[in-house]
């Protein structure tokens, strides 16, 4: 890395700087778990939605309310329960009495309009009610009776899920899995994390989270921030090989394909995929590379950059078949299998 | 959007960067060239050496084989090494993504090439990739992204080269050998009725230059067509058409190997029987295609060597000029006739100098009076005996005994034991006497 010329170019130097701030705010309260942590927030500079899985007290909302108190944004959070209905995320129309004493329907605003929404344990509610978020995710906005509520940039859903805890849980819908362009995993920490972790929160007192941006100030850096992001620029070499790479987790029978068959094949995939990666993966993709390729100090993108961000972002977008359950094989496992077999067709 | 000057600086940057890459492009090409060159220098030296060794060491059927074989390989082996070699060549996108690969600039010259003539390039951070590359242009000069001026291929050539030259010394000693048993060599007299022939395997060319007066090739031809007799199933379209094929295929390998025809050793018939009678001023005619050609006799050289005898043997003059010294002996003769032609017997018999051969024991003149010289020649005769190995024939002299065999007795079996000689009582003496006389 040319760190003379980064010098001299605000926009990465300050891109890169930025992102190394709130990640040491975020990790003043979380303790290890750093991929995490910066794949969390690349997807939170990239423009997309996270996913945040983990066993209880690992740190899941912690996180999210450590990273909403540093970039200083305005924050809700809501938590999932079975009996959760969608206008309690959305917000409803209520009857408001006027000065005049005329009384009259208004529209009150739910959780869902801020600029940091933490939905906790996500997959408790019922799909309906897991459902109300898919027009705020991909369009910012919310449609209540005829009339639709634009919601302010930047806006992020950071979701959390338990993987252990499956009774009384419904599994979140395909499109509402593909609205989310990361999934992370919080792994259980270490002997030498969980002392840290012991030390820092049973004190009497613990590190304050300083924000990042003035109040005023945040949601337009971060917009900035954003675009600076879709500048970054994309050989058609790489945009071929997202292509291939999307392409390759596909089975070659399933209904959808029409039969026509991509450049790559892998047994893994025709085996254990019943459905592959929609489009929205390879955006996810190239976007995610696109942060990456930042924080590298790059104006363009390589296939390290979507090698690297690969796994979190197609993890959740490939849905495995029984046969993938009862072998044991998990979707990080075809992902890694794709992609060596993309890079050996590439040559 | 950036000003003139800033948009001139980011030409030449470009510029520079793309010319940096066309040096790079120019490596790689140069080295692909290289490598379709030097590979198909390979097979072709590859290929001309073994099928030289196979020409000096080979039959021509087996080489004809070998050559087929080679030659096939060594157009497909080119395609393919012209292929390759085609499909190597680099453009300067391709050279820009193997400098990006080996070099470590993670897409960088990639992105600059496929996206410089493009809108793209117009974009906020275009200048800054420009300048990030250019801070890096010491890693991608052509000696750090491919530090080889020679392709690795000219190893093969090398080792190719040096078999050419070690069967070049081969052939070089062989040219020698030949030259020193051309000139130890001595020619060969054999009388054509003490010759045997018979079918051979084709295969085995003798490299022998038969040569003799007419007599003595009349009678090798007449010998030529019993013997053909017997194997006339091999003289069908497709046996002829091997035998042509063979001797171009020997014609090639005499060329290849620089053998001469002349080096062959010669061997001169006679014909002592027919001397006295049929002469041929023809004599040390060597033994025409259609004559000697035959793969029964299995000289190939009598083929390929002599095609003047065709028309000498019509000539019809006589003369021995290859045998002068040697005279008639009728009793050689006779006998000779009698063995090996039987035509001859009735030429005895009008001659009347049969001796005791014929009619002994039937004309009183002959049965008795002084005892005649044997008129078996003084050469003495050779008999050939055709044998095989077998492990017992069906008519074997003696017959098979099986072998030997020691076995232990079964526990409960005894002995043979003598039985005690004992006195017959009285009364029993006449019973036993009556069993017996019985």
């Amino acid at each position: 890395m040319s760190a003379a010329a980064v010098s001299e170019l605000p926009g990465v130097a300050d891109f890169v700087r930025t992102f190394r701030r709130v990640q040491g705010e975020i990790h003043k309260a979380i303790v290890g778990n750093e991929r995490v942590v910066e794949e969390l927030l690349i997807a939170l500079f990239a423009g997309g939605h996270g996913l945040i899985e983990g066993v209880p007290g690992t740190g899941k909302t912690t996180l999210v309310k450590t990273l909403g108190h540093a970039l200083n944004l305005s924050f809700n959070r809501i938590q999932f329960t079975v009996d959760l209905m969608p206008a309690d995320i959305t917000g409803t129309r209520v009857i408001v009495s006027g000065d005049d004493g005329r009384r009259e329907f208004a529209f009150q605003p739910g959780p869902v309009f801020c600029h940091l929404l933490l939905g906790d344990e996500i997959n408790r509610a019922t799909p309906k009610t897991q459902s109300a978020l898919l027009e705020a995710m991909a369009e910012l906005q919310v449609t209540v009776g005829v009339v639709t509520y634009p919601i302010k940039p930047p806006y992020f859903v950071m979701a959390t899920l338990n993987p252990i805890e499956m009774e009384g849980t419904y599994p979140l819908p395909e499109a509402q899995l593909d609205r989310f362009m990361f999934k992370v995993s919080l792994d259980y920490p270490d002997e030498s994390e969980l002392t840290r972790i012991v030390s820092a929160t049973t004190g009497a007192g613990s590190e304050a989270i300083s924000p990042v941006f003035a109040p005023e100030e945040a949601a337009a850096r971060i917009e900035s921030l954003k675009r600076l992001v879709r500048e970054v620029m994309v050989a058609p070499a790489v945009e071929q090989f997202v292509a291939r790479l999307v392409r390759a987790t596909q089975p070659s029978n399933a209904a959808f394909m029409d039969g026509c068959k991509g450049p790559v094949q892998n047994d893994a995939v025709d085996r254990y995929v019943a459905f592959g990666s929609s489009p929205r993966g390879a955006q996810a993709l190239i976007l995610g590379a696109k942060v990456a390729a930042l924080l590298d100090g790059r104006a363009n993108i390589s296939l390290d950059d979507v090698e690297r961000v690969a796994p979190c972002a197609l993890t959740h977008r490939l849905m495995l078949n029984y046969a993938a359950h009862s072998d044991g094989i998990d979707a990080n496992h075809i992902i890694q299998g794709v992609i060596r077999a993309v890079r050996a067709a590439r040559g | 959007m950036p000003s003139a000057s800033q948009a001139h600086r980011g030409e030449e940057k470009l510029s520079l960067i793309l010319r940096r890459v066309g040096s790079v492009r120019m490596r790689l090409n140069r080295l692909a060239l290289q490598q379709g060159l030097f590979e198909s220098l390979s097979i072709i030296v590859g290929t001309g050496a073994i099928l030289f060794l196979a020409a000096f060491l080979l039959q021509p059927l087996a080489f004809l084989t070998i050559a087929i074989v080679l030659g096939t390989a060594m157009v497909v082996g080119l395609v393919q090494v012209i292929r390759r070699a085609y499909r190597m060549r680099a453009t300067l996108e391709r050279a820009a993504i193997a400098a990006d690969q080996r070099t470590g600039l993670k897409g960088r010259l990639t992105t600059i090439v496929s996206l410089s003539g493009t809108a793209a390039n117009q974009g906020q951070l275009w200048p800054y990739l420009l300048e990030d590359t250019l801070s890096l242009r010491e890693e991608f000069t052509p000696a750090k992204v491919e530090p080889r001026r020679i392709s690795r291929s000219i190893y093969p050539l090398l080792a190719y080269c040096l078999l050419a030259l070690l069967v070049a010394g081969f052939a070089l000693l062989d040219r020698r050998v030949q030259t020193a048993s051309k000139a130890a060599q001595t020619d060969l007299e054999v009388d054509v009725n003490n010759l045997d022939v018979r079918p051979l395997d084709p295969d085995l060319g003798t490299a022998v230059e038969v040569t003799g007066d007419r007599a003595a090739m009349r009678k090798l031809e007449e010998k030529l067509a019993r013997a053909g007799n017997v194997a006339s199933e091999s003289d069908s379209a497709l046996g002829r058409m091997m035998g042509r094929a063979r001797d171009l295929v020997g014609d090639l390998q005499d060329r290849m190997t620089g053998h001469e025809p002349g080096s062959r050793m010669r061997l001169r018939l006679s014909d002592s029987a027919g001397q006295g009678r049929d002469d041929d001023p023809a004599a040390g005619t060597p033994a025409s295609g259609s004559d000697a050609r035959s793969d029964q006799a299995g000289d190939r050289s009598a083929s390929r060597d002599s095609p003047r005898s065709a028309s000498d043997r019509g000539s019809g003059q006589s003369g021995d000029a290859a045998n002068p010294n040697q005279p008639p002996q009728d009793g050689d003769r006779t006998a000779r006739n009698s063995f090996d032609d039987p035509q001859a017997q009735g030429e005895g018999d009008e001659q009347g100098a049969g001796g005791s051969s014929h009619g002994s024991g039937s004309d009183p003149q002959h049965l008795f009076g002084q005892a005649e010289e044997p008129p078996l020649g003084s050469e003495g005769f050779e008999l050939m005996i055709e044998a095989r190995p077998a492990e017992r024939g069906p008519r074997s002299a003696q017959s098979w005994l099986p072998p030997r065999v020691r076995a232990s007795l079964n526990p409960r079996q005894l002995p043979d034991e003598p039985i005690a000689r004992s006195a017959v009582p009285d009364d029993d003496r006449a019973e036993v006497k009556r069993v017996f006389d019985r």
